[in-house]
């Protein structure tokens, strides 16, 4: 299959799980109505946004539909199992499972959020931009993995814990990279 | 323009995604119906979090001595049975959390009566 076609496919499997997850949760459990409403409504209302703001090929936005349904579709699955019994409904499982998925697409989508953060800024070096953007990609994608290790690995409150500390260490890391550079700039 | 509305896409999945996937809190006031021998006593149970999950308790029984809180020195939430226990008055309670996670349904033991 072409990665149009395999976006394409994954987008509206994603979409028709996230569909079903979010009708289910609100037959089971009508309690949970909101959050069946906002996590079913989500995929489509994005995926209507991407299409329409942007022009040409929409491959990309179609992966990051199919990422965003594997992140709804976690989230809602563990509700939809707790309000059917299959799992206790204390049980840490689909936060843990919701922090993997985070840690995992923090990892997949870390090398082009540094691009973002300097992209429109003209007046600085190309060399010293490319040499930010590297080391925070980098950052951006071991804390990603690191995150996603941790949720797996410890168990529900040092997850929490390490999972959060770990993104926050590094998103603070590249703010002070960028800071540093943009200081550096100023002074030259 | 596309990679910024897939991140902004992937963020705003994740904020919606996120209160769905975190773990519910039990704090609060959990109110019941005790059935004994003599008639119906109303007990409130007011459960607190603290940030690591920890949980600790009070019990009240409004019918009985309303305002008193008794300070619940066990108290246990774990794959869905919560239970404490009040040494004092030889009272343990037990119960299993119902699948809407609204309710739990179980049996207070005192001494050696079960109610």
């Amino acid at each position: 299959m072409r990665k149009p076609q395999l976006a394409m496919a994954l987008a509206i499997v994603g979409f028709l799980v996230v569909t079903a997850l979010a009708v289910a949760l609100a037959l089971l459990a009508p309690d949970k109505l909101r959050a069946a409403l906002l996590g079913g409504l989500a995929l489509p209302l994005l995926w209507a946004a991407g299409e329409f703001l942007t022009k040409g090929d929409k491959t990309s936005i179609r992966f990051a539909v199919a990422a965003a349904a594997a992140v709804l579709t976690i989230a809602l699955s563990g509700k939809v199992a707790k309000a059917a019994g299959l799992i206790a409904p204390d049980s840490g499982l689909s936060q843990s499972l919701f922090g993997v998925a985070s840690g995992l697409v923090l990892a997949a989508y870390g090398n082009q959020i540094p691009k973002l953060l300097q992209r429109y800024d003209p007046t600085v070096d190309t060399a010293r931009r490319q040499a930010f953007q590297r080391q925070a990609a980098w950052v951006f994608v071991l804390t990603g993995l690191g995150s996603a290790a941790a949720w797996l690995a410890l168990p529900g409150d040092s997850a929490r814990f390490w999972g959060t500390a770990i993104v926050a260490g590094g998103v603070a890391l590249v703010l002070a990279r960028l800071l540093q550079c943009r200081l550096r700039r100023k002074g030259a | 323009m596309k990679k910024l509305i897939s991140i902004l896409m992937l963020l705003v999945a994740m904020l919606v995604a996120a209160p769905a996937a975190a773990q519910d809190n039990w704090a609060g006031d959990w109110h019941g119906t005790l059935t004994t021998p003599r008639g119906q006593l109303r007990l409130v149970l007011t459960l607190r979090q603290a940030q690591g999950g920890a949980l600790t308790a009070e019990l009240e029984s409004i019918d009985q001595a309303p305002g008193q809180k008794i300070p619940v020195p066990t108290v246990a939430l774990a794959s869905g049975r919560l239970t404490f226990a009040i040494p004092a008055f030889g009272l343990t309670y037990e119960g299993v959390l119902d699948p809407t996670g609204n309710r739990f349904n179980g049996t207070v033991h005192q001494s050696s009566t079960c109610l």
